[in-house]
């Protein structure tokens, strides 16, 4: 048991809740077009994921999890109507996704955990503890910038298209700003 | 350079305010800013990352016995910016195992600053190991920037038999050479093989003198033994790229060349002088000599060893004659799973040589039934090459799973008695 349960799996095991998580959705939720779109992701997930097996490339795993990520995604978006509930779960995934693609990067590190010593042991463990920290940290900050910010221009919410169009234009024009003054 | 990241979140937030306009699905629309402020955070945290690292790798030593540790110590100084994830992985070949530590590493590292680590690392079979080169991947703690870089950093470590408990090797050679050796030769001299009982001269020692046979013949009679001598040893390793056959998920020519230097180790421990020709891309010879210099060059030339596809076997006769004598005992480590290295022997053989064989089976010892048709066809072949040598020279069909001085020594007593 002690061995299934090592770090080293810990990829494998975020992976499968995800799917469990998933196919339990799948599952309970009867919608023709959405169960349609889900089993063409869980089977590109699945595919993607015995490729991984096969080739051994991080990113065809991060892909997988990812077609897993989008179907969780559906289905909120199936099952909450309240913008707050899908800001959060929305988040959630969103942290999910990135401590996964994470845990995939040191993969080989977390296989040799066993074997390293208990100083580097530390230094690991802050590491990642650091960048947990950090994640939450912004998503959560991240979600309440987002609520507070929906809150206030819900009066709007009556004029619904004019507001799709704002919203629209205001996020692209603040968009290309930071691509431009930080990413580019 | 922004990172796979961000491009993903762009992308979502893109994909979202389209789809959400297109269905005036406002959901979709307010979920598109959770991702731009999660982008705009992630931006005004960010720091600019500049990847300007001196890495220095160090060994312990450069050659290691099999089943020997080996410590590797990495030293990384930072010239760049401050690093929140210093990824590296120092790239191993496959066949080395790391026992303690990490060849991968994930710290943080500012500027200036100079970190090391270090990590053991074990190889289970002889050869030679590349180590690099170090990949090394740089992010900021959002991850929203990262830096890959390559460094061409290579070491080698090479890796040698354990050959203590190596057993004796009986040589019967038909020439030796004058100096003392472990070696029975035919001529008379000091040893310990008994020869015959013959007339003692005056300058013989009193401790020599069979007083019964002196009795009974009234002439002072002693007995002689066979000098131990010593001989001109060639080996022979068959490195081709043909003998490259898979036993148990490891190359014959990993077990040829292991049995090549367990030889030659215990040869040279027997005081003989010993030789080496590598059949690889090209003929690699090194002259015959004694003591533990020549086995380290031995050594080196095996493990240095490339498999290569020789031109022309046939001209292995004029090579050898052409820079050995015809006194000089030949060993071939080779599989014989081709008919030009068969006739080579033979050839070599015909020129006068003694020539013994030392055959690493192919083939697991399976009955003929549960084998392939192809492994039939070739195992079949591979018995005829070798009852042709056998009329002319010693072969060992070597069964790998079996220990090869034990081997040796049941086959060598077996060509004593018929060298008698």
């Amino acid at each position: 048991m002690g061995k299934i349960f090592s770090l080293k799996y810990s990829q494998y095991f975020i992976y499968f809740i995800n799917l469990f998580f998933a196919l339990f959705l799948f599952i309970s939720i009867n919608n023709s077009i959405i169960s349609t779109i889900t089993t063409f992701l869980f089977i590109f997930s699945i595919l993607f994921f015995i490729i991984f097996k096969i080739f051994h490339y991080r990113l065809i795993f991060k892909a997988s999890n990812f077609f897993v990520i989008s179907i969780l995604f559906i289905y909120t978006l199936f099952i909450f109507n309240n913008y707050l509930y899908l800001i959060l779960v929305f988040l959630l995934l969103l942290l999910d996704g990135e401590m996964f693609s994470f845990l995939v990067n040191i993969s080989d590190l977390l296989t040799n955990y066993k074997l390293i010593s208990e100083s580097d042991k530390s230094i690991l463990r802050k590491n990642i503890s650091r960048k947990f920290f950090r994640e939450f940290f912004v998503a959560s900050f991240s979600a309440f910038i987002s609520v507070v910010l929906i809150a206030s221009l819900r009066p709007i919410e009556i004029f619904n298209p004019l507001f799709s169009v704002f919203v629209f234009l205001i996020l692209s024009i603040f968009l290309v700003y930071y691509l431009k003054r930080f990413f580019l | 350079m922004f990172s796979l990241k961000v491009f993903t979140i762009v992308v979502s937030m893109l994909i979202l305010l389209s789809v959400g306009s297109l269905l005036r699905n406002e959901n979709l629309l307010f979920l598109s800013i959770p991702l731009f402020v999660y982008l705009v955070l992630m931006a005004n945290f960010r720091k600019q990352l500049i990847l300007d690292l001196e890495i220095k790798r160090q060994l312990e030593k450069e050659i290691i016995r099999e089943d020997d540790e080996l410590r590797v110590r990495l030293d990384v100084f930072n010239k760049g910016s401050d690093i929140d994830h210093l990824y590296i992985l120092d790239s191993l070949q496959e066949g080395i195992e790391v026992v303690e530590g990490s060849n991968v590493m994930l710290f943080s590292i500012k500027k200036g600053e100079r970190k090391t680590y270090s990590y053991v690392l074990k190889a289970g079979e002889i050869g030679k190991y590349k180590l690099g080169p170090i990949i090394v991947l740089a992010s900021n703690s959002d991850g929203s920037q990262s830096l890959r870089k390559v460094y061409e950093a290579y070491a080698s470590i090479k890796v040698s038999p354990k050959i203590s408990l190596f057993g004796e090797i009986k040589l019967m050679p038909k020439h030796t050479k004058p100096w003392p050796g472990d070696s029975v030769s035919r001529s008379i001299g000091v040893g310990n093989e008994f020869y015959a009982v013959i007339e003692a001269k005056e300058s013989d020692s009193i401790r020599r003198i069979n007083w019964k046979a002196t009795a009974k013949t009234g002439v002072l009679m002693k007995n002689s033994y066979n000098a131990d001598l010593s001989s001109d040893v060639l080996l022979i390793l068959d490195y081709r790229a043909v003998n490259d056959i898979k036993y148990k998920k490891k190359s014959l020519l990993l077990y040829s060349s292991r049995a090549t230097l367990l030889i030659s180790y215990r040869l040279i421990r027997d005081k003989h002088r010993v030789g080496l020709l590598v059949l690889g891309e090209e003929p690699y010879r090194i002259k015959p000599s004694f003591g533990r210099k020549q086995f380290d060059r031995i050594l080196y030339a095996v493990i240095d060893s490339e498999p290569g596809k020789l031109s022309d076997l046939r001209l292995l006769k004029e090579y050898v004659s052409f820079l050995f004598p015809v006194t000089t005992q030949i060993i071939i480590v080779s599989p014989i799973i081709d008919f030009e290295i068969a006739i080579a022997i033979a050839e070599l053989a015909k020129k006068g040589y003694q020539v013994t064989v030392v055959a690493p089976s192919p083939f697991e010892n399976l009955p003929y039934e549960e084998m392939d048709l192809a492994d039939r066809i070739i195992r079949i072949e591979r018995e005829n090459y070798l009852s042709l040598l056998r009329r002319f020279s010693n072969v060992l069909e070597w069964d790998i799973e079996k220990a090869l001085d034990v081997e040796l020594k049941r086959a060598s007593e077996i060509w004593a008695r018929s060298f008698r």
